[in-house]
């Protein structure tokens, strides 16, 4: 097991620059109350316009090649940018999935096709994906899945339900994770999908959760048709690509940082200013985003080299998501104000933060998975 | 360059390799591995050649204390406290057994013409056992270094240890003559010399924790309960795998703040942010390690105990958890209250460096 820290290239003059550029833009958007900083806005903050409007800037689909409509910018500049929008807790929830794996998955492993007809539309903010993976029946499972895809001479058939599906029901697109062909080994007979949406065989149904909220849905395919060129990658590859794409999916700041604008909040209140005991509470918090943050660029190091770092991935997002709740759970202590999704700023933020703590250990792998994974990696 | 790393990690592990076993109750100072370490060159790395040191920098210091985790000699102090104040000062390496400590009780005065030394020094790692004493002391805002011989008269040494049984030695200075002085550059002061400490012991808490993921793998891989071994139990399993997180996290926030301390970026957060990580996650890595070992672990003659009493040890030294927080909440204060701005270095509200 090696983590190699990065170079301190995160300080070259550009990216510097970059990450100035989209910090006095987010600014200016707080300003001009344009949003307000939430936790977890890159999951539950929805907002198609504001997702172009990013765009518009170039700071979605940076690293797609210009031949595919996008920036062609570097690994380390997409993560400054997504960390800048993370920090402001910015509402980047409608493009984000797309912009973090899709269109790496689609640039790995899709037809020149399917390159031609996605990536420019992720890129402009207007293509945005939906994950299906889970179901009822497969949760942690994820090999247990049972949605099938027939080929036929028309194409694809697809039957199955996929559950917690965030974003949906906005979502122009879905990868689809579905069994394909029948194997001995169960990660075998598994192959991926682009499914465009809307379809008249797919039932999207909302799922709200205990904040009142919808990003969760459940997608229902009732003999759905898909062509030919659906399929993602090669046939029974599934496993294999999904594995990969987890990599994007689990070290990056999101794993850290969904309740950071609660801590940005908070050490600007005046009783961390005066309480001693809140001020060592303040450095412990910062110190733990600090180091975490060097954990995950140095995965997304890993990444950007075409490794496959998924033992480290792994251990980011388990330390990470943890975090995410200490924060929340520590603030709480020391705030002594009352949640309220109806009060003042604060009051408001941090209740937004207690209602989404639990997913944050659960979502992109249960934690308890990814320890069984870095074990397998110490034994 | 890992290689190069890789390379000095291998060497200091060589010569430490005939060095008694610290649970073999053999006397605690190791002569000849010092001796050795001083032949290669690895007492004074970042030292510059003409000063008397090997002209590495910190990254080849922090590899060789990484390798030595359970050395009974004054390496950090010589590599990490010794070495930087000489390097600034001008001064030469002074030979021998050299250990240092920073001395703010410390008192300088002018008697006949020349510098002496009056006052207390706590806690001074290996003072029974070195030949020179390089002590850093306050001087107006800044600081400056002296070089004190231990066979000098009218210093005395009281014995003290910390839980692993390291000397950490009160020195006591009455009218001591040092054989160098110099002032240390307006950019040094006491925090400084903590700063490096703190590095240095983030460094070997980081080197201690990997030690106890090596013996709790192969305690748990051979020791069999209930018919299999303890690493086919899921919780078992689960613990293996906090324990590695924790120790890659350890190891990157140490050279992290090795790599800061380096190049001057975010030095004053990183050397902080080694030292919290490690004091606090000390805790969580010896108990989980133990708990994985059972009672044999916290014996005697199993080598666990010498890797967790030093790890409890080396938390409270340069500052604990609970100073070093104070000083990062400090930090904040100092960015107008904008943790992001602190984390990033960068503060749009002041910006001036844009494309320096």
């Amino acid at each position: 097991m090696s983590v190699t820290l990065p170079a301190l290239e995160s300080f070259l003059p550009h990216v510097t620059d970059l990450r100035a550029d989209v910090r006095a833009f987010l600014d200016r958007k707080i300003e001009e109350g344009r949003f307000v900083p939430d936790s977890d806005a890159w999951l539950s903050g929805i907002d198609p316009d504001f997702s172009r409007e990013l765009a518009e800037h170039g700071w979605v689909g940076m690293t797609i090649p210009t031949c595919y409509g996008g920036g062609a910018r570097s690994d380390l500049e997409r993560f400054v940018v997504t960390e800048e929008l993370l920090a402001a807790g910015a509402p980047v929830a409608a493009h984000w999935i797309a912009d973090r794996q899709m269109a790496p998955g689609i640039l790995r492993n899709g037809t020149e096709d399917q390159k031609r007809e996605y990536l420019p539309g992720i890129a402009r903010g207007e293509r945005y994906f939906g994950i299906g993976m889970s179901e009822p029946d497969a949760g942690s499972d994820l090999a247990a899945t049972r949605t099938r895809a027939i080929e036929t001479a028309e194409g694809w058939r697809v039957s199955g339900t996929k559950l917690w599906t965030s974003g949906a029901h906005i979502a122009t697109n879905l990868v689809l994770l579905a069994r394909t062909d029948t194997s001995d080994d169960r990660h075998g007979g598994l192959s991926q999908f682009v499914v465009d949406l809307p379809h008249p065989d797919i039932h999207i149904n909302p799922i709200v959760t205990i904040d009142g909220g919808h990003h969760f849905n459940e997608v229902v395919f009732d003999d759905a048709l898909l062509p030919t060129t659906a399929l993602l990658g090669g046939r029974g590859d599934g496993w294999r690509q999904v594995t990969q794409e987890l990599g994007n999916e689990r070290s990056g700041p999101e794993r850290i940082l969904s309740t950071f604008p609660l801590l940005r909040a908070w050490a600007r209140t005046d009783s961390v200013q005066t309480d001693t005991a809140a001020r060592a509470v303040l450095g412990r918090l910062v110190s733990r985003t600090a180091v975490l943050r060097q954990l995950s660029m140095a995965v997304a190091n890993e990444l950007a080299a075409g490794r496959n770092p998924g033992v480290e991935a792994a251990m980011v997002k388990d330390l990470g998501t943890v975090f995410e709740g200490e924060v929340v759970e520590a603030i709480r202590a020391h705030a002594g104000v009352e949640p309220d999704s109806s009060g003042g700023e604060f009051s408001t933020l941090l209740a937004q933060s207690i209602l989404h703590t639990p997913a944050f250990t659960l979502r992109g792998g249960t934690n308890e998975i990814l320890r069984s994974i870095v074990a397998k990696a110490v034994l | 360059m890992s290689d190069h790393y890789d390379a000095i990690e291998d060497s200091v592990r060589s010569t430490l390799s005939t060095s008694p076993d610290p649970t073999s109750g053999a006397e605690a100072f190791d002569r000849r591995a010092w001796r050795e370490l001083n032949e290669l060159g690895f007492t004074a790395l970042a030292l510059p050649g003409e000063l008397g040191g090997s002209d590495g920098d910190l990254r080849d210091a922090a590899a060789a204390c990484r390798a030595a985790p359970l050395a009974a000699l004054p390496l950090t102090e010589a590599n990490f406290l010794a070495v930087p104040a000489l390097t600034d000062a001008g001064v030469s390496w002074p030979g021998g057994v050299v250990t240092a400590a920073s001395a703010p009780e410390l008192v300088w005065k002018e008697i006949d013409g020349g510098p002496a030394l009056c006052g207390r020094i706590q806690r001074v790692p290996w003072l029974r056992n070195a030949d020179h004493l390089v002590v850093i002391l306050p001087h107006g805002s800044s600081a400056r270094v002296a070089i004190v011989a231990t066979a000098e008269p009218g210093l005395t040494v009281v014995r003290g240890t910390n839980l692993a049984g390291e000397p950490r030695d009160e020195a006591i200075l009455r009218t001591v003559r040092p054989s160098a002085t110099a002032e240390l550059p307006e950019t040094w002061s006491l925090d400084r010399v903590a700063q490096y400490g703190a590095v240095a012991r983030a460094v070997q808490i980081a080197a201690a924790a990997a030690e106890t993921l090596t013996l709790a793998a192969q305690h748990t891989t051979s020791r069999i309960q209930f018919g299999r071994t303890l690493s086919k139990f899921q919780s078992v399993q689960h613990q293996l795998a906090q324990l590695a997180a924790d120790v890659v996290t350890l190891r990157v926030a140490a050279d992290a703040a090795v790599n800061s301390l380096l190049d001057g970026r975010q030095a004053d957060l990183l050397a902080a942010v080694a030292k919290i990580e490690s004091s606090v996650l000390a805790r969580r890595v010896s108990s989980t390690a133990h708990q994985l070992h059972g009672a044999i672990g916290f014996t005697n003659e199993h080598r666990l105990g010498a890797y967790t009493t030093r790890m409890w040890s080396w938390r409270e030294e340069y500052g604990n958890e609970t100073r070093w927080e104070r000083y990062v909440a400090d930090l904040v204060t100092a960015q107008g209250d904008d943790v992001w701005a602190l984390l990033t270095d960068l503060n749009t509200a002041t910006r001036t460096d844009a494309h320096t």
